[in-house]
């Protein structure tokens, strides 16, 4: 169980810019949790795991493992790094290039001021650790003649090998060319279910956050901006913010028609006077600037004579562009006063120029909060 | 864990208070020495400052110290900058020949070359001996003179500054220049107005370099300059130091003003250096410069490579190895061939006061670069990783900087002839002078090592259970080697070629290589001072080697200031 409260720290304001760092984040993680802390550079999310790492001393807040106190901000209290007993995996992998791959791995043990482990203990485990990320034999190899993929399971089986309670891993498929990264994202997230260790992930990837993590938590200049499982931060985004960064969403702005109870459905009118019929994950008062957020691939490409059916949003527009991209045909379509994208099948056969009508489900049309 | 515990403040503590003890008495004396009257009961005053400009003729040596700093420096700019464009940036033929000509450099006493161009430009010197063959009267070239103080030291600053801008050409982006040529402009045009201009605040931090060590040199204003009676501060120094009674209040108020000078200077290099890497275009991995295609004047260019290696390497060892050859100095003639002689090698080989220097300069040298680059380990990696205390410690370790040779020699003598340590008057002396005055050379070089390791490479290990100093001894100590040993080889062979600290604190019965060469050209002892500073160079051109062989291994950078 990973406890943290209220954790912040905030780096000096240099020039102008906005000051880096996390302010007042809180998650309390079960034991086997795949976590991952999602955002784009500089919302906070590498702070937080060096932190949790103990390589950044935080300024006030709480982190607790277990029964252990890492970090007290009201009494002072701080685990040194090397006290923690954690293992992470670092960007750039961090392979020691002096020592053999045996002797980065076996590095953690040898250090060990828990006890001390053997000659063949330490083999032992080493070999554990290295059939576990499967490159069993690859000990006695120096470090420095890996590959990409070959260094960041060294980097992996070293974070391991001392059975720690919890894995720290900052972007460690950003540096793997993309077809590697499909295959260790899912690799990473099978061996993390076999061991059972509760893992913090830090990405700015979306999907790689999608499709790996038990719990996301979406961090925006310095703050966790919504925390809950993948479906949930897809299918009903927090805000306006987690709707662009989590996949590209269309957002448009109008004021509601009536009162809404929260969770309820009813009628945005947007500003060329359509209205729509949407869903309201929090409710609203009549009246009230509401902000709309519409997936592209919810969105059917229809042409403008044909027919409408009942339930469903139909928005007049123009298209304006199309990109055939193989699977799909991505849109482009000038509607309701600004262009909104739509995700096509590929055989749909419209040029530039024509007129068409875009069409979703009212619950693919999302009311969220403006930011 | 009480704060007195904590290894970080611990290791930053001791490391401070070594470097605290060695850097700043010799600062403070020095002040102190120029505002204390002479005598029994010494009372402040102002007199030496005051007598500078009276008795001492302080303005017209000072302006003597900036004509011959400036004028060297250009010239040295000129030869150098020529050199390293001609070698890295374009197909020139015997390139290789310039970096013989740097390695050699490197390995000889700054002494041996001034008695070389002393010879050659002197009275019975080939240059001379033609132009009255030619039908000449008296002498065509005065070496003891201003001009030629400029020539020696403008050419014993060349190879220095071949290195330093050459790093700086190898490091432009070729891009940069091939667009210009695509954009339709020819080689010179490109030259011109990209390469040069690119390269120019690297150029302007080199000229202000080597002008301050041009302040600080000692060698030729002393064997060219003493005898014509033309003074710069170091030898202003020197000066009053070595006459009867030495007069360590002028020496120090001198000391003082030169202190004072570099200082300023090191503060407009240090803003200009700065400016300088924001133009540098490094680009990362598996980048090979592309030279320019020099066409047919490539030859002409390969000739000028030549000629340098001619004028700066061959001639004056050539000179040296005539003057050795012979019972006594005379000039390049065939009527000399008839008096070759081994005789001089003969008695360096045999007399035992050759070996005990040899061996009395190598220990001091390499125990002097042991102990800087142990105390560099941990100042340089604590200042470059930001740990407790770090900026100190760079200030400190770096203090020294403002000390030219000579002016750390009278800062020396007047620390350790107080402290009561029995070591004035021994190797001990000059071996602390050494630390002290190389120690921002050791440090340059843990520090850019360390910039060069990946930092996580420490946090790594700090995860994974490391304490402080198994993180130091366990990952930084090996991955750092390469950088260490090249600072330490460096250090080694500087110390070895410099006279100006050790002249005044060498004694009879503890000399090394660079003073006794002086003092066997003070002597008059042409012959063997030839003979033994020959062999010397063989041997430190070997470590000289070993030295460019090791940075090229470990990628490290040569740091010449």
């Amino acid at each position: 169980m990973l406890t943290v409260t209220g954790l912040t720290r905030v780096f000096a304001n240099n020039f102008d810019a906005m000051a880096g760092g996390v302010r007042d984040a809180s998650f309390n993680l079960p034991a086997g949790t795949f976590f991952t802390l999602l955002g784009p550079s500089g919302c906070g999310k590498t702070t937080t795991l060096r932190c949790l790492a103990g390589l950044e001393r935080p300024d006030a807040g709480f982190i607790g493992l277990d029964d252990r106190v890492l970090f007290d901000g009201a009494s002072g209290a701080m685990v040194p790094v090397h006290l923690r007993g954690i293992g992470m995996v670092f960007q750039s992998y961090a392979i020691w290039p002096h020592m053999t791959v045996f002797e980065n791995i076996a590095f953690p043990l040898r250090v060990s001021r828990d006890r001390s482990y053997g000659r063949e203990e330490i083999a032992g485990m080493v070999d554990q650790a290295l059939s576990t990320v499967g490159l069993s034999g690859y000990g006695p190899r120096p470090a420095t003649r890996l590959s990409g993929g070959q260094q960041q399971r060294v980097a992996l089986a070293r974070a391991i090998v001392h059975q720690p309670k919890l894995l720290l891993l900052d972007e460690p498929l950003s540096n793997l060319d993309a077809s590697l990264r499909e295959d260790m994202r899912i690799e990473l997230r099978r061996l993390q279910q076999q061991i059972g260790i509760t893992t913090v992930y830090v990405t700015h990837d979306q999907s790689e956050a999608l499709a790996m993590s038990d719990q996301i938590a979406v961090m925006d200049r310095g703050r966790i901006v919504q925390l809950a499982a993948p479906r949930a931060i897809y299918f009903t985004p927090a805000n306006d913010f987690v709707a662009r960064f989590i996949g590209a969403a269309n957002l448009l702005v109008g004021t509601a028609e009536a009162r809404v109870a929260t969770g309820g459905s009813g009628m945005v009118r947007l500003v060329d006077g359509i209205g729509i019929i949407c869903v309201f994950p929090a409710g609203i008062e009549a009246g009230q600037p509401a902000t709309v957020a519409i997936r592209p691939e919810s969105i059917a490409v229809a042409p403008a004579n044909g027919p409408t059916l009942a339930g469903v949003n139909a928005l007049p527009g123009i298209l304006q562009d199309a990109s055939f991209l193989g699977a799909t045909l991505r849109c482009d379509v000038l509607a309701a006063g600004q262009l909104l994208r739509a995700v096509a099948a590929p055989n749909a056969a419209f040029a530039p120029g024509a007129a068409v009508q875009l069409q979703f489900a009212a619950d693919a049309a999302v009311v969220v909060e403006a930011a | 864990m009480r704060w007195f515990l904590d290894p970080r403040l611990l290791t930053s503590l001791i490391v401070g208070a070594i470097l605290a003890v060695l850097m700043l008495p010799p600062l403070v004396m020095l002040v102190q020495g120029s505002v204390l009257s002479a005598g029994g009961s010494p009372v402040w005053t102002l007199s030496h400052f005051r007598d500078l400009f009276t008795a001492h003729r302080g303005l017209e040596t000072m302006a003597n110290s900036i004509v011959f700093a400036g004028g060297s420096t250009l010239l040295s700019l000129l030869i150098g900058g020529v050199m390293a464009w001609l070698v890295e940036r374009t197909n020139a033929p015997l390139r290789g020949l310039a970096w013989v000509a740097t390695v050699i450099s490197l390995g000889t006493p700054y002494v041996l070359h001034v008695v070389a161009w002393l010879f050659l430009l002197g009275p019975v010197g080939p240059f001379n001996d033609l132009y009255r063959m030619l039908g000449g009267n008296g002498n065509l070239v005065q070496v003891q003179s201003m001009g030629g103080m400029i020539l020696i030291e403008g050419f014993l600053w060349s190879p220095l500054v071949f290195l330093l801008l050459g790093a700086t050409f190898r490091a432009a982006n070729a891009d940069m220049e091939e667009a210009a040529r695509i954009s339709g402009a020819t080689v010179l045009q490109t030259v011109w107005r990209i390469s040069i201009r690119l390269a120019m605040p690297a150029i302007l931090a080199l000229a202000l370099f080597v002008f301050i060590r041009a302040i600080g040199a000692f060698e030729v204003p002393a064997l060219v300059g003493i005898p014509s009676r033309i003074y710069v501060l170091t030898t202003a120094v020197y000066d009053s130091m070595t006459r009867m009674p030495p007069n360590l209040g002028y020496a120090s108020a001198f000391a003082v003003v030169m202190v004072g000078l570099v200082s300023v200077l090191l503060h407009f290099y240090s803003r200009l250096s700065a400016n300088a890497e924001k133009y540098q275009s490094v680009t990362g991995k598996g980048y090979r410069p592309r030279p320019f295609d020099l066409g047919a004047w490539r030859w002409a260019a390969g000739g000028l490579i030549l000629l340098n290696f001619l004028v700066v390497l061959v001639l004056p060892l050539l000179a040296l190895l005539w003057l050795s050859l012979q019972p006594y100095s005379r000039g390049f003639s065939l009527a000399g061939m008839k008096s070759l002689t081994a005789d001089n090698y003969r008695a360096v080989i045999e007399a035992p006061n050759y070996l005990e220097l040899a061996a009395n300069s190598l220990i001091v040298a390499a125990g002097a670069a042991s102990v800087i680059m142990l105390l560099a380990a941990f100042a340089g990696w604590i200042a470059a990783r930001r740990g407790p205390g770090g900026r100190t410690l760079d200030q400190l370790a770096m203090l020294s900087l403002v000390f030219p040779g000579i002016v750390l020699g009278v800062a020396v003598m007047e620390v350790y002839l107080r402290v009561p340590l029995p070591i004035y008057g021994t190797l001990w002396i000059i071996g602390i002078a050494y630390v002290i005055r190389f120690m921002p050379f050791g440090m340059r070089y843990v520090y850019a090592g360390v910039l060069q390791l990946h930092i996580e490479l420490e946090e790594a290990a700090g995860v994974a259970g490391a304490g402080y100093l198994t993180v130091l001894r366990r990952i930084v100590a090996p991955l750092l080697t390469p950088a260490m040993v090249a600072g330490w080889l460096f250090i080694f062979l500087i110390a070895n070629k410099e006279l100006a600290i050790a002249v005044l604190l060498a004694s009879p019965g503890s000399q090394v290589a660079a003073v006794a060469v002086f003092d066997l050209w003070v002597n008059g002892q042409g012959g063997e001072l030839a003979a033994f500073g020959l062999l010397w160079t063989v041997l430190m051109t070997g470590v000289a080697f070993l030295f460019f062989f090791q940075s090229r291994r470990g990628g490290t950078d040569i740091y010449g200031n």
